[in-house]
């Protein structure tokens, strides 16, 4: 390999580490895994996660003992299409990680082994479905220990599922503060009172709560567990998430469709007319920012390999999941983000979590019915609207609605017009400083355009 | 109702005859959750039990029953 770069986020295991090569990622797998490698594959659980879907797809690779003197196997990992973060997933896709992972623990029991961390980081959507993409989680179980990992499980996917589900779906806002997943004291404060008499909360959260608060501090000591309680454990858990449900009500997009000011023939005007702005550009990888529930998205899947469907309303990303889901699409991943406070880098050194920007792999970019929220909702200047946008992907394609729409005369009726030159002159001069306009197409019906760019060179 | 204290310490009275055990995991599992576990071993294994058991019987009982 000609240049190694080890991943920032990758050194709490002494199992081994992730090093990229040539722009793709591999696993380091170090001495120290050797025996618990060993059992990985001869018990034959990493086939098994392999074939039903639950663990990345790897291949060895041959390495030089001398360019890698303390691995014992090198991997090359199949590659995520576009890394996520819990704090970005809607409540079903944190449950669909958490059951997923509860399903790798409840095999890796049966076959003598265990999950030895239950990181909410360690789980990705490949191909639309959750997926465990750190190999070296899985460790020999020793007979009689409890799970090491439980904490954790609680901290990072009970705790904020459980506030999702019995205070509001925001709440998974502070997995972004918490790294290491909600604190359970935190989690057991906030909670409502009434989730003490669910059997599962009361225990895996108001009473690990207490005992941690009565144990801090202490030695590690343990007592014998038995596999069947181990079994208990994880079949608990299971059910507690399962019976946890969210629905969302009166939010602010979930049925912006059904409630738009969209005739019939103007919104299969704008199908019509991204149909066909797509087919030209041909893009590989699209973000469709300010997605909704992903009507749009759906079509650019119909060209590219990738589609990430950004939205800020947890209900409308969990509607688009549900779509996703249901309709079997694998290469569209819906995805929780406010633009005008994007992801930030996080953790250690700015370096375990990427920003937003900082995973921004878009050849497309498509921002439909997003500038005036933007522009008029939150006073972004329109050239910065341009150079955010430029900074995301080579080619957009994007809505300018002028101010005679209904929706802005909305947005403008609460407040004063400080915008002169929010006018489709203004915004062609100002997306024009970063882009090249190619196109733009009228959407029938109403006073809306839809514009096709391509990035100005540097 | 019980509160989530006096749970934890009905539970934990087995714990008196915990013993050490060598650190193997490079996570730390927290004293407090492990306690946890051991202390409601025994009831979460016995309602397991109970759970595959009844799914046994439910199932055996939809296999006899004639579907329509």
């Amino acid at each position: 390999m000609t240049s190694r770069t080890a991943a920032r986020s990758s050194f709490r295991d002494n199992a081994g580490f992730v090093f990229f090569s040539e722009g793709r990622p591999y696993r380091h797998v170090n001495q120290a895994y050797r025996e618990d490698f060993n059992l990985l594959k001869s018990s034959g659980l990493l086939k098994e996660l392999h074939d039903e879907g639950l663990m990345i797809a790897h291949e060895e690779e041959a390495f030089d003992r001398a360019e890698f003197p303390d691995a014992i196997a090198v991997l090359k990992p199949e590659q995520v299409a576009m890394v996520s973060y819990p704090y970005e997933w809607s409540f079903s896709q944190l449950r669909e990680a958490a059951l997923c992972t509860l399903e790798i623990q409840h095999r890796a029991m049966q076959r003598g082994m265990s999950l030895k961390d239950s990181s909410a980081y360690n789980i990705q959507f490949v191909r639309g479905l959750p997926t465990l993409i750190d190999t070296l989680s899985l460790e020999k179980h020793v007979e009689g220990e409890p799970w090491v990992a439980y904490r954790q499980f609680c901290q990072h996917f009970l705790a904020p599922l459980a506030l999702m589900a019995n205070v509001a779906p925001e709440m998974s806002d502070l997995l972004r503060a918490n790294i290491d997943g909600i604190p359970l004291e935190l989690a057991s404060k906030i909670l409502p009172r009434r989730t003490k008499l669910s059997p599962g909360l009361l225990l895996h959260i108001h009473a690990h709560a207490g005992s941690q608060r009565r144990h801090g501090g202490e030695p590690r000591v343990t007592g014998r567990m038995t596999k069947l309680g181990l079994l208990g454990l994880i079949d608990s858990l299971r059910r507690t998430i399962t019976k946890l449900d969210w629905r969302p009500q009166g939010t602010v997009w979930g049925d912006y469709y059904e409630n738009t000011n969209y005739s019939k023939a103007a919104m299969d005007s704008k199908r019509e007319i991204v149909r066909e702005a797509l087919k030209s550009a041909r893009p590989r990888v699209v973000w469709d920012i300010g997605a909704n529930t992903g009507e749009f998205s759906r079509i650019a899947a119909e060209r590219a390999e990738s589609v990430v469907a950004w939205d800020l309303d947890p209900a409308a990303v969990d509607q688009h999941y549900a779509i996703v889901r249901m309709r079997d699409i694998r290469n569209v991943l819906p995805l929780l983000g406010d633009l005008t406070n994007p992801s930030p880098a996080l953790g250690w050194a700015h370096a375990e979590r990427d920003s937003f920007l900082q995973r921004a792999n878009a050849d497309l970019v498509m921002a439909l019915a997003l500038v005036h929220h933007l522009a008029i909702g939150n006073n972004v200047p329109l050239n910065e609207l341009a150079r955010f946008f430029a900074s995301i992907g080579p080619k957009l394609i994007v809505e300018f609605v002028p101010k005679s729409d209904t929706q802005v005369q909305r947005m403008l009726s609460s407040r004063k017009d400080i915008f002169p030159d929010y006018k489709k002159p203004g915004f062609e001069r100002a997306f024009a400083e970063y882009f090249e306009i190619k196109d733009q197409r009228p959407v029938a019906q109403s006073e809306r355009t839809i514009y096709s760019m391509e990035r100005r060179a540097v | 109702m019980m509160s989530s204290q006096d749970f934890v310490l009905v539970f934990q009275a087995p714990l008196e005859f915990a013993g050490r055990h060598a650190l193997t995991a490079y996570l730390d599992g927290g004293t407090g959750s492990m306690v946890m576990q051991v202390a409601v071993s025994g009831l979460l294994a016995a309602a397991f039990v109970y759970r595959s058991a009844w799914a046994k019987v439910k199932g055996a009982f939809k296999r006899i029953r004639p579907t329509k």
